[in-house]
């Protein structure tokens, strides 16, 4: 199979057109010629000398990775910037890098948001927006989904802890007691904070949170 | 694009619990994620999947730019 047959195959599920945000990087950031065979394909969250060196010892001549390595502000290839190297070190090795980013986000079966929803357990798992592209395939941002009985706050709270893995984590200092609808959005969310609201949910999990939204959420 | 949100009744100064769980932790599943929707991909395009989910891997690391002290 070629790479360019298997990157269009990605697309039949994560389609490129549905991405999160308008001017998102994603799709073929750094390419190899188009009649190359995939040799083996590695998946990882983003590119980094320890992934590709996992991918040269793989035999991968693809890294399929969820943050794009490459961004508009990017002026020059050089080794005296991290990304430059990166780029230097994919081209010196052969690698391609395909990047899927909130086009991923967007999958309401397999994307980030309904991956954590289904980690935390939650029933009835619905996407935070919803929308159609023009062949009707539908995609949507974040999660929100409910348990049939509450849970505490302390007991949601170390829930949230075990199941991302994370050694901290902050929340408002007011707030309910009892959660049973929560809402999330993986990574940087607060754009949907209002649509968590809107649909009710108790509690809203996302990352890169300021303090004047911590406020906010106060009511 | 359409996009359509159902509405739950609500005051608007009600309260919510916002939790800040962390970037690269609450993606810590799209490897795994992305591997699963390639994997159905092929099944879509009835190629030989067994032969071609062989050639796919997730990767043993996963990046994380920020440390807690």
């Amino acid at each position: 199979m070629l790479i360019t047959e298997f990157t269009r195959a990605l697309e039949i599920i994560v389609p490129l057109s549905a991405i999160g945000f308008e001017g998102d990087r994603v799709g073929m950031q750094v390419g190899l010629s188009e009649n190359r065979e995939l040799t083996n394909a590695l998946f990882a969250y983003e590119a980094t000398s320890e992934v590709l060196a996992e991918a040269r010892e793989r035999g991968a001549n693809l890294i399929v990775a969820f943050h794009p390595l490459i961004f508009p502000n990017m002026v020059s290839v050089t080794e005296s910037t991290r990304t430059g190297s990166l780029v230097r070190e994919l081209v010196k090795s052969d690698i391609a890098l395909y990047v899927q980013h909130t086009a991923f986000d967007a999958q309401t079966e397999f994307g980030t948001s309904r991956l954590m929803a289904e980690a935390l357990g939650l029933d009835d798992i619905r996407p935070l927006t919803s929308s159609a592209l023009p062949g009707g395939a539908e995609f949507g941002m974040g999660a929100m989904g409910g348990w049939s009985k509450a849970k505490t706050r302390e007991d949601f709270l170390r829930t949230i802890k075990n199941v991302f893995g994370t050694a901290s984590i902050r929340t408002n200092a007011e707030g309910p007691d009892s959660i049973k609808h929560v809402a999330m959005l993986g990574g940087a969310g607060m754009d949907y904070y209002s649509a968590a609201r809107s649909l009710g949910a108790d509690a809203f999990i996302t990352a890169d949170v300021r303090y004047h939204d911590f406020c906010r959420a106060r009511g | 694009m359409c996009v359509i949100m159902i509405s739950v009744e609500r005051a608007d100064n009600y309260e919510i619990l916002l939790v800040d769980a962390g970037h690269a932790e609450t993606e810590k599943f799209v490897t795994v994620g992305m591997l699963r929707a390639a994997q159905r991909a092929i099944q879509v395009l009835n190629r030989n999947s067994e032969l071609v989910a062989s050639h796919l891997f997730a990767a043993r690391t996963h990046p994380n730019s920020v440390r807690y002290y």
